[in-house]
């Protein structure tokens, strides 16, 4: 494995830690209708103040820039949604029940694409090591 | 039945930050959680609830904390990064000591696995789940160490009703002793009895008085199941009355203000320490009866004021006395009040029975010995030694093999999973025919030094490359050893012993002193510490009344060639942590 190799994999796993799970912590225990307050305001917490102050896509830019691996390598996708995720924000704090679903939706499809670039690399690893 | 399905299983959460915490808050609310705060009652009906930050662990020390106080914990989410300072962070047992130091970035993203490993060394069995995924695990290049008991959570992780399904998966497979306890009742009726009445008076707020004789296992019956499994959140505290200067016990059980007496200070006793849990009084039947009479208000009011105070504090403690003296009796000689011995609850007491009176069990007993002896300290490490000069897997546990038998202690292992005890029929008659005066706790010590003494043999063997690879999987308790065990065994014969030939033939000797020169016990004591103090001071002595003659020694703990016994002898010297003077 080389070192940008080595990079890639802790920033997948940093990325995979630090904003997938943090960001669907409340969103993949939203009940369909009737949402309690308190869960609002831990959906707003993982979204717009994941790491204490700084929301989800901060964390996410942060994390990429730490790693000095170069962005094209990593699926597009996270990014993407983390960006109309931060969209939301104003509708989301005022717990508009549309925004709040488009972000519960959001929020799981940023998780599971993280997952997936785990996922990839892990494979992607195998395939190295039997070749 | 297990201890889940007669109450809400009791989760421990470990893990550095507040979101597992804010997430069982809200969603997980079947479960009560070991909390390291001192109030009563589930974490649903603490005041303290909103902002709660005490009801999980953040790092190994509190995991630890948690662990001792709660001993019916069922299952444990472990989290695996832990973003905290380098000082917090603890290294796993098997750390290669010639591998590469590994970064703390690296420290800090398998924390989990080596607060696994501690958890392991402490609670063998108990169900981990570790939120964690396999693909996590192997980008990270670290082993699974997974253990059957361990769990990835993977993708359940924050999905609170997939988690919720995965802990009550975990615990219906989970195979922690019954009642969330590691006390051994084995098979036979006296036991089945007691083990009955336990269990109801346990769940009781009703005092409970636990009688036997020494080293019956009183203490342990407390804490392992009358306190495991009264659901109370608090700690289990004990006082060993004998152990205190009687002008002190009072102070101690009760707490003190500033110049109560000479030298006082403001300071909460052992009532107000177990607040919220339980007090076990060991010896209550030694107490003055100045302090008879205010334990007896205490158990009356439920309020415990401080030597030099005149408020009295509300407690909430459950109370256990243990004593191996007759309280009827002395409530006769007008030594214990009849009074306090009404509020003792006798009437429901439970009484532990002698071991001579149960031999049915000393399988179940030996194989629970066997395993514990080697599960962790120093004697794991003589276990490790000897499985690497063996050219054995690491890992294997200790398991008992008792002849006519197949293993014990590791039932869950397969054979290639465990390294056996083999107790031949003839080592085990010898046994059986001992009276055990000391009861359990002289089983156990006698079981442990076999095996250690055994398997230092062993280790030699392997070291000269003696033993061959078929052989390397069993060790010999051979019958001669045990033999030569009891009859050095100190202890003075129960009244009412069966001796047998192998047993203690001195009848004067049970008046003698029960230490006579060897370091006290006391009820807090784990078995397996008491065996090592024991035997290291067994070779102190006999190395100062050789002068340090090795092979004497040997001929005095041994059969067989002394000159050749004497390296075994040094060499348990040596572990004992005892050094040659010069």
């Amino acid at each position: 494995m080389t070192s940008e190799r080595e990079r890639l994999t802790d920033l997948a796993l940093t990325l995979q830690h630090d904003v997938g799970k943090y960001v669907t912590r409340a969103a993949r225990n939203l009940p369909a209708t009737d949402i309690p307050a308190a869960l609002l305001d831990m959906l707003v917490a993982d979204l717009y103040q994941t790491d204490g102050a700084q929301s989800a896509l901060s964390v996410y830019d942060a994390r990429l820039a730490a790693s000095g691996v170069d962005p094209a390598q990593v699926p597009p996708v996270i990014r993407d949604q983390l960006v109309v995720l931060m969209s939301l924000e104003a509708e989301v704090r005022a717990h508009h029940g549309a925004s709040v679903e488009q972000a519960r939706a959001l929020a799981i499809a940023v998780d599971d694409a993280c997952r997936a670039f785990v996922r990839a690399l892990g494979e992607n690893r195998d395939d190295g090591a039997s070749s | 039945m297990s201890a889940a399905a007669r109450r809400p299983p009791k989760v421990l959460l470990v893990d550095d930050g507040e979101r597992y915490v804010e997430l069982a808050h809200a969603l997980l609310r079947d479960y009560t959680y070991a909390t390291r705060c001192e109030l009563p009652g589930p974490c649903w009906t603490c005041a303290r609830r909103p902002g709660c930050t005490l009801t999980h662990a953040h790092d190994w020390g509190e995991t630890e904390q948690a662990l001792a106080r709660h001993r019916d914990i069922d299952v444990v989410l472990l989290d695996m990064h832990f973003e905290l300072p380098e000082e917090r962070l603890v290294r796993t047992g098997s750390d290669d000591a010639t591998a590469a130091e590994p970064t703390l970035a690296r420290r800090r993203a398998l924390q989990g696995l080596a607060i696994l490993a501690r958890i392991r060394a402490l609670r063998p069995a108990l169900p981990v789940i570790l939120m964690t995924s396999t693909e996590e695990l192997r980008l990270r290049g670290a082993d699974a160490a997974a253990d059957e008991y361990v769990t990835l959570a993977g993708a359940d992780g924050f999905d609170a009703r997939a988690l919720g399904l995965l802990v009550e998966r975990v615990l219906a497979r989970a195979t922690v002793p019954a009642f969330g306890s590691d006390y051994e009742f084995g098979q036979s009726p006296a036991m089945a009895r007691l083990r009955r009445d336990a269990l109801t008076l346990a769940r009781t707020s009703l005092p409970v008085l636990i009688t036997g004789e020494p080293g019956t296992g009183k203490s342990a019956l407390a804490e392992q199941v009358l306190h495991a499994v009264s659901g109370r959140s608090g700690p289990f505290v004990t006082v060993d009355v004998s152990a205190l200067p009687e002008g002190l016990v009072g102070a101690e059980l009760f707490g003190s203000a500033r110049g109560a007496f000479s030298g006082a200070v403001d300071r909460a006793g052992r009532f107000e320490a177990a607040q919220g849990g339980t007090l076990l009084l060991d010896e209550v039947g030694n107490l003055s009866l100045e302090v008879q009479r205010m334990l007896l208000m205490v158990l009356q009011e439920r309020r415990v004021t401080r030597l030099g105070e005149h408020h009295a504090r509300p407690v909430d403690v459950k109370v256990l006395a243990a004593t191996n003296v007759d309280l009827r009796e002395a409530v006769r000689q007008g030594r214990f009040r009849a009074d306090l011995y009404a509020r003792l609850n006798p009437a429901a007491g439970l009484t532990v029975p002698p071991l001579r009176e149960r031999r049915e069990d000393l399988p179940a007993l030996i194989a629970r010995t066997v395993y514990e002896t080697f599960a962790q300290g120093p004697d794991a490490a003589l276990l490790t030694s000897y499985l690497r000069a063996a050219g054995l897997p690491p890992g294997l546990r200790a398991r008992a093999r008792l002849a006519g038998e197949k293993g014990l202690g590791a039932e869950r292992d397969e054979p290639k999973q465990a390294l056996d005890f083999a107790f031949s029929e003839s080592a085990l008659a010898a046994l059986e025919r001992h009276g055990f005066p000391g009861n359990v706790r002289e089983l156990r010590l006698l079981v442990a030094n076999a095996c250690l003494l055994s398997l230092s043999d062993a280790l030699t063997a392997a070291d000269a490359g003696r033993a061959s690879a078929g052989e390397a999987r069993t060790v010999p308790i051979p019958e001669r050893l045990v033999d030569e065990l009891i009859a050095k065994s100190w202890l003075p014969p129960a009244r009412g012993a069966v001796r047998g030939s192998g047993g203690v033939a001195d009848a004067s000797a049970g008046e003698r002193d029960e230490h006579d020169g060897w370091p006290p016990v006391t009820p807090r004591d784990q078995p397996r510490d008491v065996a090592r103090d024991l035997e290291r001071h067994l070779y102190e002595r006999l190395y100062a009344e050789t002068d340090g003659d090795f092979e004497a020694m040997a001929a005095q703990l041994l059969r067989g060639d002394a000159r050749e016994n004497a390296r075994r002898v040094q060499l348990r010297f040596n572990q004992l942590g005892l050094r040659v003077r010069s």
